[in-house]
């Protein structure tokens, strides 16, 4: 017993400097690096795919993207189409390739993808832009 | 008594600390918990109200405002993206596709003509939960 008190080496308590210092890095490396950004993003099947996707009709149906934000159905009179036209004259459980203009920017295509997908357009596709898909 | 005052000046200093690395201490466990380590790039992301949260895929391309491109980190032109597809392609099918807001159509289809080429299925097209940033 005697013995066993002797060879017991004084207990070292961490220093308390030390110890603020490492968490303080540690925290400064945390805030500086950390990102409370959330991603979300569009899921789109490639426009080489759609059709394969399509149940109902075999051919998909082309709307396109203007540089205003407009939309209009491949092939029809230039006249952009309300949110209720868009219901009536496409069938939502088919695919939807989108032709944008080539002035069109990221966010707008994003925006209407988005709102595509809040009228009940599942199978939405991001096709070449508009003059090189007419040719 | 000199040794006396002294100790307890030492024991005041290192009471006083305690409540300051407690903060710290719930500061560094919020930014760890809280946080998500990215690499910093300088990509301006388009917004959108979208509940599907995202993640990265194997393939992750990032098509900045100055038309320069990216894949995995790694600059690439979009001559060489569709070389650099071939050896991913077999296993991977669905792209992450970062694309800065203020992109054009005609910038963006470059890339997505390649990716289509290539007969890859799906791309995720990223953006960033509006409110933020």
């Amino acid at each position: 017993m005697h013995s066993l008190l002797i060879n017991q080496k004084p207990k070292k308590s961490i220093s308390l400097t030390a110890l603020v210092d490492v968490v303080f890095i540690l925290l400064f490396f945390f805030m500086l690096s950390s990102s409370f950004n959330h991603w979300t993003g569009i899921d789109f099947e490639s426009a080489v795919s759609s059709s394969d996707v399509t149940a109902t009709v075999k051919t998909p149906q082309l709307i396109r993207l203007h540089e205003g934000g407009g939309l209009t159905i491949y092939g029809q009179p230039n006249s952009f189409l309300s949110d209720q036209a868009i219901s009536d004259a496409m069938n939502s459980n088919a695919a939807v390739v989108m032709l944008p203009e080539p002035d069109v920017d990221v966010q707008l295509i994003v925006s209407t993808l988005e709102h595509l997908t809040t009228l009940g357009f599942n199978q939405l596709s991001l096709g070449a832009v508009f003059p090189s898909a007419q040719q | 008594m000199n040794d006396l005052i002294t100790l307890k000046q030492s024991r005041n200093s290192v009471d006083n600390m305690i409540p300051m690395i407690n903060i710290v201490f719930l500061l560094l466990v919020f930014f760890m918990i809280a946080g998500q380590i990215r690499a910093s790039n300088d990509i301006q992301l388009p917004k959108a109200n979208l509940e599907s949260p995202v993640v990265e895929k194997k393939i992750n391309l990032q098509l900045h405002d100055d038309k320069s491109l990216f894949m995995n980190g790694q600059r690439i032109s979009v001559i060489n993206l569709r070389q650099a597809l071939d050896i991913f392609i077999a296993e991977e099918i669905i792209v992450s596709l970062q694309a800065d807001r203020r992109v054009k159509a005609v910038d963006l289809d470059r890339v997505l003509t390649v990716i289509r080429d290539k007969g890859v299925i799906k791309v995720t097209l990223f953006a960033e939960k509006s409110g933020q940033g």
